[in-house]
């Protein structure tokens, strides 16, 4: 029963933090990758405009 | 007087879990509130709310008491939900998350039947069918596990904890909706794990330690409980060991499960929600047994073996401590009842009534359909759990593999395969279905040393024809509905708007755009004077040139 306590302990975290590691920060990178390039996107219609401020 | 304070802090907690239903019923305007709670869940509280609802009464109540009965084999059955937990997050989470965002989805038969699309309506009908069908069983086992936790704990008669938590479960899931059950649901979890860490400790230190507590366990148990293999050798274990891990398998497309997943605000951090629910699960995992384990020395001969989680808490906490606990029990009931309540009254208000009978309904006609469906299918769960009294197990294994089989091969197919199409789908959902009931009830029910081939638990041969279904049928019945490629591929990286409320978070920029108080009014003078400061003087020709 100790021996089945122990691997519980060991085996399920691991998968977890294993899943995490992996796809998690992969997950992480591409939303970074997606939300810097729609901040470009923004940024490069802002400068169609050479910058000027819109008149209100 | 202990009895005065143990009914006392219940009598508490339970008002106090009412009052959440009333307040949350004043933040709950449209289906999607009631349903989903608006899809704003954070990641930990749809965890939590996921696990609370999952593991349910039979985690409390039909786990010890199965354990109590089985010995150390019983544990198997436990332990092979974790792998089916955690595939189920790393497969179904996040994309159907996604899915069911861009199709505007806010069930499970409605996802299908729109990913289906060209059979949509039948889809429909087949799921919402196979969906009643199998929670009127297993609302049925939480009501039997509420009955028992209050007539073990609270002395009270059977009938009264039957009628009591009927009552409970019905009040408490027609006032709220999603966002009273899943606000309740992370009480529920968190009062779950301190009884899975609480009770088992108890237990422990009162029999004298691990190593004796597993000695007497050894002295008064038979030679099958003490054994992890009940005697079993060759292909008879084998046998054994593939039917019990089939088990975990259902995790894949327990509708009251995934649509935890749906009300996800941020998909994109499943692997956080990975990370608590495997502690989550590895703490029940390592505690709960020792319930079992405890009352069969201390309670060697109980014939209601349901009754072994709550005489224990009565026995070896303080009054007030046992009151609470016998709370979570009747929490843990609660979570996974209105949970399921809320998927059959979901999906006949929404996908039969609004989807199919009226599609010109308004949201608030399709919204008391809903709270009419959860009464009715309330008291239908109430009266076959009353006339066909069950272990909690037991009844819990059947309707759990029955959703499981009737729902996984069409979720995963509609998540993964562009190739599936919806004959494939209904040919699959009607072999899950048809085959769990009629394999069900010809063997009796689960057992985990089957005697013939069919005598073992359904859930791995009907799985693997129904899959065998999905597959054969979608491949000679045609092509998917147009735009599924392009779907899968879609919900394969982040949505817009995810990456919008990403941004907007990190204060980047406004998704909606600057409010007027934030535009700041520049005069003409100023904007000639900026231009040509920045921009046109370098351009312009100079006098000397002119």
């Amino acid at each position: 029963m100790l021996a089945f306590i122990i691997a519980n302990i060991i085996v399920w975290p691991t998968i977890a933090l294993t899943y995490w590691y992996v796809f998690q920060l992969e997950e992480e990178s591409i939303m970074n990758d997606l939300a810097s390039a729609a901040g470009t996107d923004s940024n490069a219609s802002e400068d169609a405009d050479n910058g000027a401020p819109e008149i209100q | 007087m202990a009895n005065s304070i143990i009914t006392g802090t219940f009598v508490v907690y339970l008002i106090g879990v009412m009052l959440i239903g009333v307040f949350a019923n004043r933040i709950t305007n449209t289906a999607e509130d009631y349903l989903l709670g608006g899809r704003g869940l954070n990641v930990f509280w749809a965890t939590m709310s996921e696990q609370a609802s999952v593991w349910s009464g039979w985690l409390t109540v039909g786990f010890p008491g199965m354990v109590y009965s089985s010995g150390l084999q019983g544990i198997w059955w436990f332990f092979w939900t974790v792998p089916g937990n955690i595939l189920a997050w790393g497969t179904v989470a996040k994309r159907l998350s996604r899915y069911t965002r861009i199709l505007k989805a806010l069930t499970l038969p409605e996802f299908l039947g729109r990913r289906y699309g060209n059979n949509t309506k039948a889809v429909i009908l087949v799921a919402a069918a196979g969906a009643a069908y199998f929670y009127f069983f297993y609302v049925g086992a939480q009501i039997l596990a509420g009955a028992n936790a209050i007539a073990g704990g609270l002395g009270f008669s059977f009938n009264a904890g039957f009628v009591i938590t009927i009552t409970i479960v019905l009040l408490y899931t027609m006032i709220g909706g999603f966002i009273a059950v899943s606000l309740t649901d992370v009480i529920q979890g968190i009062l779950m794990m301190v009884f899975a860490i609480v009770v088992p400790m108890a237990a422990i230190s009162h029999l004298g330690g691990f190593t004796a507590t597993m000695t007497q366990f050894n002295e008064v148990g038979t030679a099958a409980q003490t054994s992890w293999t009940a005697g079993m050798q060759g292909p008879q274990l084998w046998l054994t060991i593939i039917a019990v891990a089939a088990f975990g398998i259902p995790f894949l497309a327990q509708p009251h499960g995934v649509t935890r997943y749906m009300s996800l605000e941020k998909p994109s951090q499943i692997g956080y929600g990975m990370l608590v629910m495997a502690a989550f699960a590895t703490v029940a995992l390592v505690g709960v047994p020792f319930l079992g384990i405890g009352g069969q020395i201390m309670y060697p001969n109980i014939e209601n073996v349901d009754l072994i989680a709550p005489m224990l808490i009565q026995s070896l906490l303080p009054p007030w401590a046992a009151g609470i606990l016998l709370a979570a029990i009747i929490a843990a009931v609660m979570s996974t009842a209105d949970s399921q309540l809320l998927v059959v009254g979901s999906t006949i208000g929404e996908d039969v009534f609004r989807g199919i009978y009226n599609p010109d309904a308004s949201e608030r006609a399709a919204l008391w359909v809903t709270r009419g469906a959860v009464a009715v299918s309330g008291i239908i769960a109430a009266y076959i759990a009353y006339t066909t009294p069950d272990t909690v197990f037991k009844a819990v294994a059947f309707a759990w593999g029955g959703l499981g089989t009737t729902f996984a091969p069409a979720l995963v197919a509609a998540l993964w395969w562009k190739r599936a199409n919806g004959y494939g789908a209904i040919a699959s959902m009607a072999v899950g279905f048809g085959g769990a009931a009629y394999y069900h009830f010809a063997t009796g029910g689960p057992a985990l040393a089957g005697k013939g081939l069919f005598d073992y638990y359904f859930v791995g041969p009907v799985l693997l024809a129904a899959t065998i279904t999905m597959i054969v049928v979608s491949l000679l019945t045609g092509e998917p509905k147009d735009g599924v490629e392009s779907e899968l591929t879609e919900i394969s990286k982040p949505l817009t708007e995810e990456v919008d409320l990403a941004r907007k978070e990190a204060g980047e920029v406004s998704v909606e755009g600057p409010s007027s108080s934030e535009i700041i009014p520049v005069k003409e003078e100023e904007v000639v004077t900026r231009y040509l400061t920045n921009f046109a003087l370098t351009g312009l020709p100079t006098v000397a040139e002119s």
